[in-house]
């Protein structure tokens, strides 16, 4: 072993070295038995020595399997790199090293295949009518319904290249005409990345809210008639629809990148920029629920948006306790721990709801 | 001339255990280290805790071997962690990204796929090509055609201890290939060559 176990070098990192190092010697043709009751010493001083042995070991067995790269190689001419054509990988011919599992396994299979093609065929084609009936026929006359389950993110191409992603407990309706893309919101949270299509907005409904955009990436969340609207990229026109604006007449309000909006009836909130609120917001759909110094209470029935184990606070001081932090959203457990270890909280799990208690 | 190779590990390791664990730990190192990227903020721990994790399974399976081995080195990865922050008077809630990171399913990290047989050769070149030329050389002469340290010293014209210094190299770089997965630890080789620019400096 060489002297250099210099301090810099994790501790992890020189027995890894010693360890390789150990057995390239045991390889070399000078081992003598004086080496292996050393050998055995130092496998025998720390568990850690024994397992990144067992690393080194490992990855010398499993590259056995290179040898398979010899075919067609000259005997004792080392192959330039990148020289591996892919006839160099044959899927079911034999080489030396595939005989364990490859080439068993082709020498079965062609009969099958052929029964199976037939079966892809007749299925590839019910799929190609049917896609021509919902292209050409279905919109028509139908909207196209996407929905979410608790806990379940979801992504949607459209036929315009729009691309939407439903979060949780989410339905929408899809109809396009020759005006308009229309998105009806029913409940739930989407968030849209709108295809440019000059001649047909791209316009959202949720509740008595439309909001309408040209080609933009935003999000709605609708919960009853209490619309929120982010705005990643690109402007969007936040307006009552029909009905809201014969109830109480709401102007319509331009919102531009980074802009967070949120709207009960005819009030419209708007925070012009919210910059690194942004992303939060949206964070959802990297299945991520963030918090920024809220009363658990809120916390808690953000959670439950996304889960069927619901969390029940039952004493009101602990409500107004106040929390950060990213969790992902299907994680309640992660959630609970914190809350546990962190606040003077107990968990009680009654198998399909969680109480929180003060301690 | 080409010999074919030994099987020379079976020489050194006899113990069931030993076994036991290069089948059914190691064979989780890549998804291990992917997990241990996600719940913990410093990429530099990475093999430090990967490698406490496995002295601690080791220790244990040599007192009793868990029923679901998969699962019982993720849980032993998960309890270190919550040490470890625990050690380092983490109370912060800030923290939780790394707390809660440690709660995904193991299952939703990538599982680990077979890889075909061709799939498998294709990525073992793929390691091969990354060694450098000394490296790529020994590596080829002793585990592709099998030659004896002493015969692959004289192909190549190198005393046998610079030879042995290759393979020592070469087998810990095709090591993060083989059981890492495919993902070499790149923050490491990073901080490495850092390191290295001050000291010139």
């Amino acid at each position: 072993m060489k002297a250099s176990m210099d301090s810099d070098v994790p501790e992890n990192e020189r027995i890894e070295e010693a360890a390789a190092r150990w057995f390239a010697r045991q390889h070399g043709d000078t081992w003598t038995d004086a080496d292996q009751a050393q050998f055995e010493t130092w496998l025998d001083a720390s568990t850690a020595h024994r397992v990144q042995y067992l690393r080194v070991v490992t990855t010398w067995d499993q590259s056995a399997r290179m040898k398979a790269l010899s075919a067609g190689v000259s005997p004792c001419a080392i192959p330039l790199r990148e020289s591996w054509g892919d006839q160099r990988f044959p899927v079911g011919s034999t080489t030396q090293a595939e005989t364990t599992g490859g080439a068993l396994d082709s020498a079965s299979r062609p009969t099958r295949y052929n029964l199976l093609n037939w079966r892809y065929a007749a299925a590839a084609l019910i799929a190609v009518a049917l896609g021509v009936y919902m292209l050409a026929v279905a919109p028509r006359f139908a909207a196209d319904r996407y929905s979410t389950t608790l806990g379940g993110v979801e992504d949607v191409s459209l036929s315009d290249g729009s691309k939407i992603t439903l979060n949780t407990d989410t339905s929408i309706r899809v109809s396009f005409s020759d005006h308009e893309r229309t998105i009806e919101l029913d409940k739930g949270e989407a968030f849209f990345d709108v295809a440019k299509d000059k001649t047909r907005p791209f316009v959202v409904y949720a509740g008595n809210k439309r909001v309408m955009a040209v080609g933009t990436r935003f999000s709605v969340r609708r919960d009853r008639n209490d619309v929120q609207v982010v705005v990643a990229e690109g402007r969007v026109n936040l307006a009552g629809s029909a009905e809201q604006l014969l109830a109480a007449p709401m102007p319509g309000t331009f919102l531009d990148a980074g802009a967070v909006a949120r709207t009960s009836n005819a009030a419209v909130l708007v925070r012009p920029d919210a910059g690194a609120e942004i992303e939060k917001l949206l964070s959802w759909r990297r299945g991520y629920v963030y918090f920024d110094n809220v009363p658990l209470a809120d916390a808690v029935a953000e959670f439950n948006r996304y889960n069927t184990r619901k969390i029940v606070i039952e004493d009101p001081e602990i409500a107004a306790l106040r929390v950060g932090g990213n969790f992902r959203s299907t994680n309640i457990d992660a959630f609970l721990e914190l809350m546990q270890s962190g606040f003077p909280i107990a968990v009680h799990d009654d198998g399909d709801r969680i109480v929180l208690k003060g301690r | 001339m080409c010999r074919p190779c030994l099987t020379e590990s079976a020489v050194f390791i006899t113990s069931e255990l030993d076994r036991w664990f290069a089948r059914e730990i190691l064979a989780h190192e890549a998804a291990l280290t992917r997990y241990l990227q996600r719940a913990w903020q410093r990429a530099t721990d990475v093999p430090d805790l990967r490698q406490e994790i496995y002295v601690r399974v080791y220790e244990s399976a040599a007192k009793a071997l868990p029923s679901s081995p998969r699962a019982f080195l993720f849980q032993t990865a998960r309890n270190l962690i919550v040490d470890r922050v625990r050690r380092e008077r983490v109370v912060s809630i800030d923290y939780t990204q790394d707390l809660d990171a440690l709660n995904v399913l193991i299952d939703e990290i990538s599982p680990e796929q077979r890889l075909s047989a061709r799939q498998e050769l294709k990525r073992l070149s793929a390691a091969l090509d990354q060694l450098s030329d000394d490296c790529r050389n020994v590596i080829w002469l002793r585990r592709v055609e099998g030659l004896s340290q002493k015969e692959a010293a004289a192909r190549l014209r190198l005393p046998e201890g610079t030879l042995e210094s290759h393979l020592c190299r070469g087998i810990r770089a095709l090591m993060k290939m083989v059981l890492g997965g495919g993902t070499p630890d790149q923050p490491r080789a990073k901080a490495r060559g850092l390191d290295n620019e001050s000291q010139h400096g």
